[in-house]
């Protein structure tokens, strides 16, 4: 093996023309030509999912399986259209799916706290409803004829007569008795009293007096034996009163069963088939004989009371119209007359009442009221038998929100409950209305992230949603897949409603959409961004007055959306070109190498070039950087660092000790610092350093670097060529200047095209290297040599360089070591004498 | 007689008061009529001298209608009961007064309940009072006052009972009696203050159909000058049945009825009183 050191000359050297990419891979164009359309308008329409065939698999699998817990969580970023996807999926297959059935609620006449609810076909809830509402009309009529018919009012006075006659038989009785022994009845205020009577009046005291001793006691005789009589006769009264009203009651049931009986055995008929709808109405039968006087007119209310006037104040009826009769109507609380198929529900506000439910409380006379037709019906009501929609975010961000839909799947029913009266903030009269049965297929969507902790942190969450349809935020970028893309493209155009875009147009939004991804081999499925960019390609096409959309329109909007973005960019690239931020584009120093960094700003991103210097002297091995050592370092970034040490270390110092102290160090950088993407420029500046050999300041450099000197690949790669271009560009491209990136990054060129137009030209380069050896070639001009059979690098090699300074630093140092040491025993004497 | 004359004048009309249902239905027919006549109502609560005797009993004793429990009564105990009446019944007729916008006086007085009630209405023009009193058993009875006045008021007395309202239609009784022609003017003249329809019925009461005519045009001779609607029923057979048969198919309102009548015995007046719910005024 023959190893020439070469001195770099400005013309380059053998491993710059090896290394240096051709303008074709910087660029994965997209041909125009392999679309056979004119315009997107002639595409046809995309039915299929464009690169989720995963997501596909996973929603089918879904919606199909009919069991507990398979419910779906959808993830990926957002903007992938997962709630487009998943409504698209579902309305699919609900439209063949059989219409679920109409809930109501009605009152209970055992229970009044607890509505009952009632299951109908479709359409037949409010057709129930109305029903009811006729029935009520109807028993008024017919029970205020009733009541007021000859009929019942005879029967009525018959009774009242019957005892008001007992009653006076019974004391015209005792008034008949009484008369014949000189008593009689008299009328206190108060009751009544038993009094010697002569000629009608009572027997003064003195009269009394008059009368002998016996027939006083006569007298006294007769009114206590008369009293007991009275006594006995008034104690049977109330039992009398009870009879009367007992017979009052049985009387007004019975005609009110005559009224009201053919009405509801009518509606029975007709909900036959409802056991439920029977039952109820049985009851609601019982209801109205009980309380028929509610639905006569009001008569001979007592003017003055207190609640009849402020019932009126408030412009209301009687109760007999507000309260009494509202408990015979009917709560249409899910109403499916004007469904077709299977409900798909998206609830866009999932807070607790909106999913599950609420009942809700109007004020009258000042106080809260509530009943069963204040129940109102949750998302998931509405979706019952079909597809609920949710955004995972929302409904955590919801209290209570979560654990109620949790609670709702896990019991299969629906229990409206109140959350205020569950923490007892109100305590107002409240309903516990009958749950409903529920059976719905929920898919929530939302970020990865947000499944993950999920499914770490909540327990029930792997029961419930079993089923994960996780979207890809990219897909292959082969011909067929283009095609597609393209058709994706024209859907999207159509949905939008926009200009049709030419194939040249689709083509750059192609190339555009592996640039969002950074990769030439991939294409975004990112739907919200593709779409912005067709929207606004569209805008800029109206503002020229195109008919059609054509590739200028959409550069037009890529860069506006740079431009509309990039203000910190300029401001970054105007410091470094007045030389306030220091950046070298010609001429070599020692020690300095410029690194680049990208900058992400909400979804905008550029590179930045960095200085990068490294300094080194005699120490114990260490390498330091100073970025961590005042803590603007990340852990990433440290371990590029101490990557190096042991880099250092292992090639050049294997049988000495590495006897230097290193520091490196970002140039003006006073923000933090993470990734290893500059630990390669590090170690080019630290070879340069201490092989004191100067690095060529037209380049720039990226890449990370391993144990071995491999470089290998780092994120952002177009950004930061672009980044370095731009400062270049904006000097003056000298044809010497260009960038050294990982050549394992080479996949992901996607470069402008003015940066590939100056490659190509050969006023800017860019250079793939797999190895620092070949790094510090094209930086330095000097090969790095490889280890000859005696293990020595060849003279005039930066690996040779490198050795001989770190052996003669080794030297240094021991020679430092032992001067030190007999120092330090000098000193240790000197204490020992003193003692 | 000139119509001035004939129209009868009603300045004070007295109603006796006991605080019993039947005697505010009697307030009530009262402030209505003295509110039409524009007359005075007068009020009269008698404090029985029989209770105040009947405290002083050593045996008197009092029974509750509703608790049945029995309790001494004495003097202090009445007099506390009396005083609370009192004030109840001054403070009805006041509100009765005050409602019918007529001047109104309340008068106590101590003694048995009919002559004081007697002694009174002999100062008013009409007396008013419930056909029964405190009766705890209310079936169709007369009650004592009630008979007194039927039997001896000098004055034209209103009976009215619990639930019935002075209203039109006036229904009168007429059989060619001067006392009849007193009867007719003075339902003409509640019938003209009453409603602007001016519905009378008269009922000619006659023993024979050929007497039942003239006494019929007797009485329209002297209706055709007043401003009436007027409807006759003719009758021949005058029994008690009959007549209460007619007044309700009347839908009657009040029943004016002569005191005295050839046609109507004293036996039949009180039954009828007492068969016939609505307000019944007896001419004299």
């Amino acid at each position: 093996m023959v190893n020439i050191a070469m001195k770099h000359n400005k013309g380059g050297t053998r491993m710059m023309d090896e290394k240096r990419l051709a303008a074709d891979k910087l660029h994965q164009h997209t041909d125009p030509d392999q679309f056979d359309f004119e315009t997107t308008a002639d595409l046809p329409d995309l039915e299929e999912v464009v690169g989720q065939p995963r997501a596909v698999e996973a929603i089918r699998f879904g919606m199909g399986i009919n069991a507990e817990g398979y419910n779906i969580f959808a993830m990926g970023p957002s903007g992938t259209g997962k709630r487009g996807f998943i409504r698209q999926f579902f309305k699919e297959r609900a439209g063949d799916e059989p219409i679920p059935s109409d809930w109501c609620y009605v009152h209970d006449f055992d229970h009044p706290h607890r509505p009952s609810a009632i299951k109908l076909p479709a359409g037949k809830g409010v057709e129930f409803e109305k029903d009811m509402d006729e029935l009520v009309e109807e028993l008024k009529t017919a029970l205020s004829a009733a009541f007021e018919s000859e009929e019942y009012q005879t029967r009525r006075q018959s009774v009242t007569e019957e005892l008001k006659e007992r009653q006076a038989e019974a004391f015209e009785e005792l008034q008949g008795r009484a008369e014949g022994k000189d008593v009689a009845l008299i009328r206190t205020p108060a009751g009544l009293a038993v009094a010697p009577v002569k000629d009608g009046d009572v027997l003064s005291p003195e009269e009394i007096q008059e009368l002998s001793e016996e027939e006083q006691e006569r007298l006294k005789e007769q009114v206590s034996s008369l009293q007991e009589e009275v006594q006995a006769i008034l104690q049977q009264v109330p039992g009398w009163q009870r009879k009367v009203r007992e017979k009052l009651n049985e009387l007004n049931r019975e005609i009110a069963n005559f009224a009201v009986g053919g009405l509801i055995d009518e509606l029975k008929e007709k909900y036959s088939e409802h056991p439920k709808v029977v039952e109820h109405l049985e009851a609601v039968q019982e209801s109205v004989v009980e309380n028929a006087d509610e639905f006569l007119p009001e008569q001979g209310q007592e003017e003055g009371n207190v609640a009849e006037m402020l019932r009126k104040a408030a412009g209301r009826s009687g109760p007999s119209e507000s309260m009494l009769l509202r408990r015979y109507k009917v709560n249409v609380l899910v109403d499916h007359s004007e469904t077709e198929g299977a409900p798909v529900v998206y609830e866009g506000n999932p807070t607790y009442q909106n999913l599950i439910g609420r009942v809700e409380h109007q004020a009258r006379m000042g106080a809260l009221f509530t009943d069963f037709q204040l129940i109102k019906a949750g998302a998931l009501h509405r979706a019952n038998g079909g597809y609920l929609i949710l955004d995972a975010r929302k409904v955590l961000l919801q209290p209570y929100a979560w654990e109620g839909l949790k609670r709702a799947l896990s019991s299969d029913e629906v229990h409206i409950e109140s959350v205020a009266q569950m923490y007892s903030l109100i305590s107002t009269v409240s309903l516990e209305p009958e749950p409903i049965p529920l059976d719905v297929k929920v898919a929530l969507f939302g970020d990865r992230m947000i499944y993950y902790l999920l499914h770490q942190l909540d327990p029930d969450f792997s029961e419930l949603f079993k089923v994960k349809v996780d979207f890809e935020e990219q897909m292959d970028r082969n011909g067929e897949n283009q095609e597609l893309y393209a058709r994706l493209i024209g859907s999207l155009i159509q949905k939008e409603d926009l200009r049709p875009f030419n194939p040249a147009a689709v083509a750059r939004v192609i190339e555009r959409s592996a640039r969002m991804v950074g990769d030439s081999d991939k294409l975004s499925t990112q739907v919200r961004d593709v779409t912005d960019l067709l929207r606004e390609a569209d805008y800029w096409a109206g503002e020229r007055d195109h008919e059609i959309v054509h590739a200028e329109d959409v550069q037009q909007a890529i860069d506006a959306q740079v431009y509309r973005s990039d203000r910190l960019r300029e401001r970054i690239y105007e410091t470094i070109l007045r030389d306030t931020f220091f950046i070298d584009t010609t001429g070599e120093v020692v020690g300095q190498i410029n690194g680049l960094s990208v900058l992400q700003l909400g979804d905008f991103a550029f590179g930045r070039p960095t200085r990068i210097t490294a300094r080194v002297q005699l120490g114990k091995g260490q390498v330091v950087d100073i970025e961590r050592e005042v803590e603007l370092g990340g852990p990433i970034h440290s371990k590029g660092v101490f990557i190096l040490s042991a880099f250092l270390g292992g090639r050049y110092a294997e049988d000495r000790p590495l006897s230097l102290s290193a520091s490196l160090v970002f140039e003006q950088s006073y923000g933090g610092i993470e990734g290893d993407s500059a630990s390669s420029a590090e170690l080019y500046a630290l070879l340069s350093a201490i092989a004191e050999v100067p690095i060529q300041q037209s380049l720039a450099v990226t890449g990370s670097v391993n144990q071995h000197g491999k470089v290998q690949p780092i994120g952002g790669v177009n950004e930061k060529i672009e980044g370095f271009f731009d400062i270049c560009e904006a000097r003056g491209l000298t044809g010497q200047q260009g960038v050294l990136i990982p050549e394992s990054n080479v996949k992901h060129l996607m470069l402008r095209e003015d940066v590939v137009e100056a490659v190509s030209e050969g006023r800017f380069h860019i250079y793939a290297v797999d190895h620092v050896d070949e790094g510090i070639e094209i930086l330095t001009g000097i090969p790095a040599g490889e280890r000859d059979e005696e293990g020595n690098y060849p003279e005039g090699t930066i690996n040779h360089m490198v050795e001989q300074r770190l052996d003669k630093m080794a030297k240094n140092r021991k020679q430092f070591a032992s001067q030190a040491k007999s120092e330090e025993e000098e000193e240790t004497e000197e204490e020992e004498g003193e003692e | 007689v000139n119509r001035e004359e004939r129209e009868l004048r009603i300045h004070r009309i007295l109603v006796a008061l006991d605080a019993s249902p039947h005697s505010l239905a009697a307030l009530e027919a009262a402030a209505e009529l003295a509110r039409r006549f524009r007359a005075e109502l007068s009020g009269l609560y008698v404090e029985d001298v029989n209770l105040l005797r009947l405290s002083e009993l050593p045996f008197a004793e009092e029974l509750s209608l509703f608790s049945t429990a029995r309790r001494r009564l004495d003097r202090k105990e009445i007099n506390r009961q009396l005083r609370a009446h009192r004030v109840r019944v001054r403070r009805l007729i006041s509100r009765a007064g005050e409602g019918a916008e007529v001047r109104w006086t309340f008068r106590v007085s101590r003694g048995r309940v009919a002559p004081e009630v007697l002694q009174a209405a002999s100062e008013a023009d009409m007396l008013v009072l419930g056909k029964m009193g405190w009766s705890p058993f209310t079936r169709r009875r007369i009650g004592s006052t009630a008979r007194a006045a039927l039997a001896a008021a000098d004055r034209m007395t209103l009976f009215t009972e619990e639930g019935a309202r002075v209203r039109p239609p006036v229904i009168v009784v007429y059989d060619g009696s001067p006392l009849a022609q007193r009867a007719l003017a003075t339902a003409s003249a509640i019938v003209r203050r009453l409603e602007s329809a001016h519905r009378l019925t008269v009922l000619i009461l006659s023993t024979d159909s050929e007497a039942v005519s003239q006494v019929k045009a007797q009485a329209d001779g002297w209706l055709q000058e007043q401003p009436l609607d007027v409807r006759y029923r003719l009758l021949t057979e005058s029994t008690v049945p009959k007549l209460a048969q007619i007044i309700w198919s009347e839908e009657g309102g009040a029943l004016v009825l002569p005191a005295k009548s050839a046609v109507l015995h004293d036996d039949a007046i009180v039954a009828l009183l007492r068969r016939v719910r609505l307000p019944v005024l007896l001419v004299r």
